[in-house]
């Protein structure tokens, strides 16, 4: 371990981060992430671990971590809950101006809060929230990849453009909300959090969700700070977002915390009025933010919990406002969060808009009666199709059959009848068996 | 910011010696943006004038406070580079693989950063300093596709990287020219395992000869307890990182572990795998056993659907690759000790079903020994009903993960095997295998959507065939 080097200008000034990291069973991760921690280049920041009930040895790797940075760091302990209420818990701990949160199998940028603290000197505004662009560590491959989000962000911050700083909030741009829902990528003002009665949803899985769409919402002001951000770790054997069982319906609670607030606003906790009410644009992309996590859920959902999930979905959807719809579905920008680094544009516009028609698709889909027809994988993929051209409407034999000889000819849609009756009989005759 | 930077970060290393090679001034940049090394030394193979400007450069932006420099940073010309004093990192920055040789004669303890695909490969480099260096990160720069990475961390004293397991039961005939064929690597990083399995002629004699002239040799006798108990046991003994099999009757390639591991740890892949050739031993002659399967997985593959449909693609053909053995211990995948026979197949599916990555090696490199042309190497009476016992198990295996993908790549799995049997089978045997087939394979997936995915996935043909075998 390197010893401190404490700068002269920091001696006596008052932290201005905290970085509350949650920790449970991670004795296999912890170390590097501590490490990040301690070893960062700026000395003036505080560290809050909140263990969650661990019942490894997480107690005993913080302690070694307490006792060697002293009070910079603090260890908190409470009975398990899930991440939600620890990140609660480690928020009301923080007493410095701004907070930001660190899963304890990722890691941080050794300079981060080096150039945290430079950046925000530059600054002659007070940001609420301050984004960051992770990367990916692929623990399969052992590379390290681009953020999920990167095309986008760039494209929203331009960062790397000059020195300007772009100060941006969702109603002047609503793609804010496209950016990965992720916590630990942006950094908070604490009193903006606190003002607005700010918490985690606690029991749930996808404990992201909300808390971005409503503090995209609220906040007067983002911006992005450059060149850092944490270490994500992928492909981590049980990492929260690689199980594919009952979890996943987790996202149907989320989905209503999330309209539930579009619907009625959020209130700050001191009583206060209601926020704004949501515009077009921004309803049109969090429509579509919800329309990602759907598709990602279905494709991820296994067997014993998909028809649950579907059904949840449809029920979901079937109560979304057609304020909602009718913003996505005619707004005439078609958005992504990849959005495509392509250097044809005329190409980028095709992929853009085949990404919303799918989208499309899958809300008339999921809002109609046959929903059950996203049970299996190899379907789906033509049945978003389908139902973002046909809008949904049953087509009988000869106007299927007209479509089909213009789409695929003659002899293919003739051979496509008799196979189809042909199954149709034999179906029939085995259940008969 | 690349796995460089990581790695000095995380290893808290403040000495380090940057070979600067096909990349401008901003990666040297945007490496000190991230790093926090204390004396570093950056040696280019460039002309003095061109070194000059590079100097300046950097040190005009780190006067305007876009980054801070090491306390201690020169530039030197490759000749002029000697080491370093006490713990350092060799860190080559998009160079050419031969350029790092003459650097490692100084014995640096790390070696990160990044090389060109070329002559000199990444496992080549680690060859040379893997005695003297504790860990290597070595990112390889691939033409067209994307880069792998080789991390590897020196393991205790004496261990192994890779051990090749022979299950040993009355082989002595085959013997000495598979063990010629192994042992001629000569890397010292190996060990061959050879289990006896209650061999009754005198392999064990043999290898024991050949444990005196060869010390990477290991024997390990036992009671007789059929193939797959014998596999078991040589794994839990192999103390190497990655995992081979060879039956002893048959021989393979001099150079096919060498490629395997190159392929395998060059990336930190799960499985590594090339082909293999059927060997007649009566004329000698010898065909490769075409599953034309190298793309996309002679790129090395991380994509979890094109691995799943190995279950349904590939041969049972368990000796043809080298596995990872902390991944097959992590996913608790072995030998079912109970099974007498084609104890390779439930190996085959359960590795396709948890490999997060596999690389194959297009060339064909192993020999399977056939007495003849045409011969029937599996049972064609109630033996074969051991594919109801491995079904089983599978069933259990696969059917706790309720993902679809992998129960449909299963179920044609089933098929296939069936369908083979089927053709094997005696009359006298067939109606009973029939029965037992049909309720194995209504056990996961029901008829019509079996149809679906047979025809999508094997071809009308074998569809059919399914329906035959559902219809009686």
């Amino acid at each position: 371990m390197k010893t401190e080097v404490i700068t002269i200008s920091n001696i006596g000034a008052s932290p201005k981060i905290t970085i509350v990291v949650p920790a449970y069973n991670v004795e296999a991760y912890l170390e590097q992430c501590l490490n990040s921690l301690l070893n960062q280049t700026e000395r003036n920041y505080k560290v809050i671990i909140v263990d969650d009930g661990s019942t490894d040895d997480t107690a005993c790797i913080c302690k070694k971590y307490i006792s060697e940075a002293g009070d910079m760091f603090r260890y908190v302990y409470q009975e398990n809950k899930g991440l939600g209420a620890v990140r609660n818990k480690g928020l009301s701990l923080v007493e410095t101006p701004y907070t930001a949160f660190l899963d304890s199998d990722d890691w941080q940028d050794i300079r981060f809060v080096e150039k945290f603290e430079a950046f925000v000197e530059r600054l002659d505004f007070v940001p609420d929230m301050i984004f960051t662009l992770p990367r990916c560590y692929n623990e399969a491959s052992h590379l390290l990849e681009d953020w999920m989000d990167k095309p986008l962000y760039d494209e929203i911050f331009m960062t790397g453009a000059g020195n300007e700083i772009k100060n941006l909030n969702a109603s002047i741009c609503p793609k804010l909300y496209l950016l990965e829902v992720n916590a630990n990528r942006k950094i908070y003002r604490t009193a903006f959090l606190k003002e607005n009665g700010f918490s985690f949803p606690e029991g749930v899985k996808w404990e992201d969700i909300r808390p971005h769409i409503q503090l995209v919402h609220l906040a007067k002001s983002c911006v992005a700070l450059p060149g850092t951000g944490f270490i994500y770790r992928m492909n981590r054997a049980g990492q929260i977002t690689a199980g594919t069982g009952k979890g996943r319906l987790d996202i149907l609670k989320v989905f209503e915390d999330v309209l539930d607030g579009i619907y009625n606003g959020y209130q700050a906790s001191s009583g206060g009025l209601p926020s704004a009410a949501f515009e077009g644009k921004e309803l049109s992309a969090i429509m579509h933010l919800i329309c990602n996590y759907t598709i990602w859920m279905i494709e991820m959902t296994n067997m014993e919990y998909i028809q649950a999930l579907l059904e949840g979905l449809h029920e979901v959807f079937v109560h979304i406002s057609e304020k909602m719809i009718s913003a996505y579905s005619e707004d005439s920008e078609p958005l992504s969060g990849k959005a495509a680094a392509m250097d044809d544009s005329a190409e980028t516009g095709r992929w853009l808009l085949a990404e919303r028609n799918k989208r499309i698709g899958l809300i008339r889909c999921l809002r109609g009666r046959d929903w059950s027809q996203l049970l299996c994988y190899e379907d789906r993929k033509n049945l978003y199709r389908y139902w973002s051209v046909n809008g949904g409407k049953r087509k009988n034999l000869i106007s299927g059959g007209i479509q089909c000889i213009r789409d695929s000819g003659v002899k293919y849609t003739v051979k496509l009848l008799f196979r189809k009756a042909f199954y149709a009989a034999e179906n029939f005759l085995a259940k008969r068996r | 910011m690349e796995e460089l930077e990581l790695f000095l970060a995380s290893l808290q290393i403040d000495k380090a010696a940057i070979l600067v090679g096909d990349c401008g001034p901003e990666r040297l940049e945007e490496l000190f943006r991230y790093v926090n090394l204390k004396q570093c030394c950056v040696v280019c193979p460039w002309p003095a004038r061109d070194m000059e400007i590079l100097e300046e450069r950097i040190r005009n932006d780190a006067a305007r406070g876009l980054f801070s420099l090491p306390e201690e940073l020169v530039f030197l010309p490759c000749y002029r580079f000697g080491g370093m004093e006490g713990v350092w990192a060799f860190c080559p920055i998009r160079c050419k693989g031969a350029d790092l040789l003459p650097i490692l004669n100084y014995a640096p303890q790390y070696l990160a950063g990044s090389i060109l695909e070329g002559e000199v490969s990444a496992f080549h480099i680690w060859e040379q300093c893997r005695t003297f260096s504790r860990e290597v990160n070595l990112k390889t720069w691939r033409e067209g596709r994307s880069p792998v990475v080789l991390d590897w961390k020196k393991g205790c004293e004496g261990g192994k990287e890779l051990s090749v397991i022979f299950p040993v039961y009355n082989v002595a005939p085959y013997l000495e020219r598979c063990l010629k064929s192994v042992t001629a690597w000569k890397a010292e990083y190996l060990e061959f395992i050879f289990v006896s399995d209650g061999s009754k002629d005198h392999s064990v004699n043999i290898i024991k000869k050949w444990m005196e002239q060869d010390s990477r040799i290991r024997l390990i006798e036992k009671e007789n307890g059929g193939c797959a108990s014998a596999r078991q046991m040589g794994l839990e003994n192999a103390s190497g990182r990655y995992v081979g099999f060879v039956d002893p009757d048959d021989f393979i390639d001099e150079n096919m572990y060498r490629k395997l591991l190159r392929a395998a740890m060059c990336g930190c892949f799960d499985v590594s795998l090339c082909g293999y050739n059927e060997y007649y031993e009566n004329t000698g002659r010898i065909h490769a056993a075409e599953d034309s399967l190298w793309y996309p997985y002679i790129d090395g593959c991380y994509d979890e659907d094109k691995i799943r449909e190995l279950i349904t693609y590939c041969r049972v053909a368990i000796w043809r690759g080298i596995y990872r053995k902390e991944w097959l211990e992590k996913n608790r995948i072995g030998f079912y000790t109970d099974l007498k026979r084609f104890d390779d197949l439930p190996f085959k599916v359960e590795t396709f079903a948890c490999a997060k990555s596999v690389v194959m090696v297009p060339e064909y490199l192993y020999y399977y020994r056939l007495e003849r042309e045409g011969q029937d190497v599996s049972a064609d009476d109630e033996r074969l009903y051991v594919h109801f016992d491995i079904f089983a198990h599978l069933d259990r295996f696969v059917g706790k993960s309720q993902n679809q993908k992998l129960i449909d790549n299963l179920q044609m799995c089933k098929i296939q095997t069936h369908r083979y049997a089927l053709s094997k089978i005696r009359t006298e045997y067939r109606e009973e295998y029939l029965r037992r087939a049909r309720t194995d394979l209504n056990y996961l997936c029901d008829f019509q959507r079996t149809c679906k995915i047979a025809n999508m996935m094997l071809g009308s043909e074998t569809a059919d065939e399914y329906r035959k075998i559902m219809q009686g």
